[in-house]
């Protein structure tokens, strides 16, 4: 384009330099002409004037001749002889004066005789004069001839001039177009350089304008580099072939904390420390003397401590191909080199295996964890197919595996025992994906060794338990059937025993003496005493076997209700009652009135020789569980027994004392516990006893 | 004195027969008490076949049931009672030595008529049998077909 333009404007040019040059010539040519024919015009005009001259002097000579013919006079003679000569210098004159002309040479030729005949009439007659007198040459005749001789001079003289002047009339027409010639040519050379002028103001106007945009548009596009370059977060700079910085961009100001102005200018060795000046100075002579780009990783020390840059240098060649400048980019990689430190310290310090695998079967990256874990070295792995590595069995399963993985599908929690270099086995659980652009698996195996013997052991146990649990319920249900019998089986006699004592004495009173008859009581008393104890013995197991039935329970309801079934024995007794607000609890409400009929029961019971009696009901809340009591004034009991209070059978009393069983408190218990609760006493003999039971807030069921 | 019924006492064990029939005896209530000795011989008075065949005339206007009992225990009979149209409508009361729950649940969900624990004192026992035999054989009207005896 550029170069299409240049030749344009220099053809234009070349083709306006040989125009004007043309012109000029032509100019100059026509000028020359012009002089040429002016000169000759002035000739033909001294032409004339010659002829003219000449014939003056002829008519001289004829004058001076005449002159002295009639007067005789000495001075005629004279002028005679002068005209005469000039006659003869007038001819020689005229002659190198017509060299040019041909024809007025021929002319003169014819007329040089004349001439000369005139002249020597003249002189015949100026001798006769002087030797005959005036008479001699007074004669017509003679002077007719001497007339016509005279004419026909005169009539060359004119012929000439008349050829003269019509030569000089064509002259000076010549001169005329000549000079309009000239006028012409100056006229059009004179609007050729006028309109070349103006083209080139127009065409210089414009380049100029155009030069202008282009600056404009240069300086935009300078500042968009310069927005650029100031705007990366790298250091750029470029420095000539010497060194010395002819530009750097903000980020490198900031990076060497020294501002642009004390850069520009100035070398490595200037402006950084001298090792450093040098490092920069060797990397500039590498790309100056390979004349190729060089990247390198450079530690560079900034405000906050020392960062990793990855800089690379390149060299910028002129159109010579010569290197008139280097460039430079340095980006601080120091976070991605952190990132890259901490992510191999994490493979390496990794107690988990990691590796990245092929679709080939190979392993292609271990980590240390897999050395420790196999006790193989790395190369050792990476030789064979890791296939090779797996436990027969896993094999299969393995490779399944992996091609799900070279399809795109996850490896989740997949097992599998790798052999260790000692011949022993390890469970692997894997976790993995592949990346299929690469063709590489990326996955993680945590040993799981430990945790599959202890997942046998605990199956093993659990089996174990599971056998108990069968063992348990078999005899459970044994106990069931027990239960059963008892229930059936054992009160059937009992009912027999006083049936038929009932009978005896009926039939037989009259005939048995007292001691018969208080026999027959005992026994009847021994079967009913035994009845209260398979009973209580059932409940008791009953308590043990019945699921709990969770429901809101009115703790005052129950105690009242207690107290009101407890009627037949308080009746006749005299009993204060201390009674307070009880919470609602959620429990199982037919056991839980069974534990209120049994501690009211007993309390009534052992207050017996009190008069009155008193007894108190309450309850606490301690440590978020609700702790009830019972408290009488009664017989008490000793404290070093009161861990017997609440065993099955366990009595502190003679039944002859206080009547019972030595099951109600061992029910109590067991009730108390199935809902989460403990139940205690305290106690002095003779001093009454407090029974508690808690209850959790929150009721927690539990067995037994 | 209005008609006595006829009572089908279901017993295994003979002191528990001998005792009850004491006690309907003390009030007069014995009379027409016929006797089954397990359940299967309980199913054959009540379908007159075995034993009983051409015997019995009539159904017993209630029967007092032993819980268990060898072969066919009294859940059974009470089962087998309850399925046979004719008989569905026979008033049973269960006598038994069983506080169990859930022989007490299993009678009632097979329609038993009454459910009574015998007592361990022979008192308490004839008071609560002559109750039962007085309220089933004087008190109660039975269903159509039940046995009466002219007094």
């Amino acid at each position: 384009m550029k170069t299409s333009v240049e030749s344009k404007l220099s053809l234009g040019f070349a083709i306006s330099l040989f125009a004007l040059a043309g012109l000029g010539w032509l100019s100059f040519q026509t000028t020359t002409n012009l002089v040429d024919t002016e000169r000759w015009v002035a000739h033909a005009q001294e032409v004339i004037g010659a002829l003219e001259e000449g014939c003056a002097i002829l008519t001289d000579t004829e004058t001076a001749e005449r002159g002295y013919l009639l007067t005789g006079e000495d001075q005629f003679l004279k002028d005679f002889l002068e005209a005469q000569i000039q006659t003869k210098d007038w001819v020689d004159q005229f002659r190198r004066l017509t060299a040019d002309n041909p024809e007025q040479q021929q002319r003169l030729k014819q007329l040089e005789p004349l001439i000369s005949q005139r002249l020597s009439l003249l002189n015949n007659r100026i001798k006769l004069r002087q030797e005959q007198g005036l008479k001699s040459v007074a004669g017509a005749v003679a002077l007719r001839e001497g007339k016509t001789l005279m004419d026909q001079t005169r009539q060359e003289f004119l012929a000439m001039r008349e050829a003269e002047s019509r030569l000089l009339s064509e002259r000076q027409h010549a001169v005329q177009v000549s000079a309009a010639v000239n006028t012409s040519i100056i006229l059009a050379g004179s609007a050729l350089a006028c309109v070349i002028s103006l083209t080139a103001f127009v065409v210089i106007r414009r380049d100029l304008k155009l030069r202008a945009q282009v600056e404009s548009e240069v300086q935009a596009t300078r500042t968009q580099l310069q927005s650029f370059l100031d705007n990366t977060p790298a250091d750029v700079f470029l420095k000539d072939a010497e060194g010395r910085y002819l530009f750097v961009n903000r980020q490198f100001e900031t990076t060497a904390e020294i501002s642009r102005d004390k850069i520009l200018g100035r070398t490595g060795f200037d402006i950084f420390p001298k090792a450093v000046g040098q490092a920069t100075h060797e990397n500039d002579q590498q790309v100056l003397n390979t004349g190729e780009p060089f990247q390198f990783e450079e530690v560079i020390l900034h405000a906050d401590g020392p960062h990793t840059h990855l800089s690379v240098k390149f060299p910028l060649w002129d159109s010579r191909g010569k290197i008139y400048a280097i460039g430079g980019v340095s980006t601080d990689i120091t976070p991605r080199k952190r990132a890259e430190e901490e992510r191999d310290r994490f493979f390496n310090l990794s107690r988990d295996m990691i590796c990245i695998a092929g679709f080939d079967g190979f392993f292609k990256r271990l980590n240390p964890a897999w050395e420790q874990t196999l006790g193989y070295t790395a190369g050792e792995l990476l030789a064979k197919p890791f296939l090779d590595f797996i436990h027969p069995e896993d094999v299969a399963a393995t490779s399944e595996k992996s091609s799900d993985l070279s399809t795109g599908k996850e490896v989740i929690q997949f097992e599998n025992r790798y052999r260790g270099k000692d011949g022993s086995y390890r469970w692997f659980a894997w976790n993995a994906r592949a990346d299929l652009s690469r063709q590489l698996i990326y996955a993680s195996a945590r040993d799981i060794t430990r945790q599959k013997q202890s997942e046998e052991q605990i199956a093993w146990l659990n089996t174990d338990l599971q056998n108990r649990a069968t063992q348990l319920e078999a005899a459970n249900r044994e106990l069931e059937a027990f239960s059963y019998s008892v229930s059936h089986d054992l009160r059937a006699p009992l009912r027999h025993i006083d049936g038929f004592v009932k009978l005896l004495d009926k039939q037989a009173k009259e005939k048995l003496d007292e001691r018969g008859r208080r026999y027959l009581d005992i026994i009847a008393d021994s079967a009913r005493q035994m009845g209260m104890l398979i009973d209580d013995l059932l409940v008791f197991s009953r308590m043990s076997r019945t699921e709990l039935r969770h429901a809101k329970v009115s703790s005052d309801a129950l105690v009242h209700e207690a107290i009101h079934g407890l009627q037949g024995e308080t009746n006749d007794r005299q009993i204060r009652w201390k009674i307070t607000a009880l919470p609602e609890v959620e429990a199982d409400p037919a056991m839980l009135r069974q534990v209120w009929v049994n501690l009211i029961a007993n309390a009534v019971k052992y207050s017996r020789p009190r008069n009155p009696a008193e007894i108190e009901i309450g309850c606490n809340l301690d440590n978020g569980e609700l702790a009830f009591f019972v408290r009488d004034n009664g017989v008490g009991f000793d404290m070093q027994y009161a861990h017997k209070l609440f065993g099955v059978f366990q009595r502190l009393h003679r039944a002859e004392e206080f009547e019972g069983t030595g099951i109600g408190l061992a029910n109590v218990r067991r009730i108390v516990h199935r809902h989460g609760g403990r139940t205690w006493a305290e106690g002095k003999i003779d001093g009454g006893a407090t029974f508690f039971f808690s209850l959790p807030k929150t009721p927690i069921e539990t067995k037994g | 004195m209005a008609p006595l019924k006829r009572i089908l006492l279901v017993e295994d064990n003979e002191r528990d027969v001998e005792l009850t029939l004491a006690a309907l005896e003390e009030h007069n209530l014995a009379n027409e008490v016929v006797i089954a000795r397990d359940g299967a011989e309980a199913l054959d008075y009540l379908h007159r076949q075995g034993k009983f065949a051409g015997h019995a005339n009539g159904l017993p206007v209630v029967v007092l049931l032993d819980l268990k009992m060898p072969k066919v225990d009294g859940l059974e009979v009470l089962r087998r009672m309850r399925e046979d149209s004719a008989l569905k409508h026979v008033p049973v009361v269960m006598i038994t030595s069983s506080r169990e729950e859930q022989d007490l649940v299993s009678s009632y969900q097979l329609g038993v008529n009454a459910y009574v624990v015998k007592p361990v004192d022979f008192q308490k026992f004839v008071e609560s049998v002559k109750q039962i035999g007085f309220f089933w054989a004087i008190i109660n009207e039975p269903p159509p077909g039940a046995v009466k005896r002219p007094n």
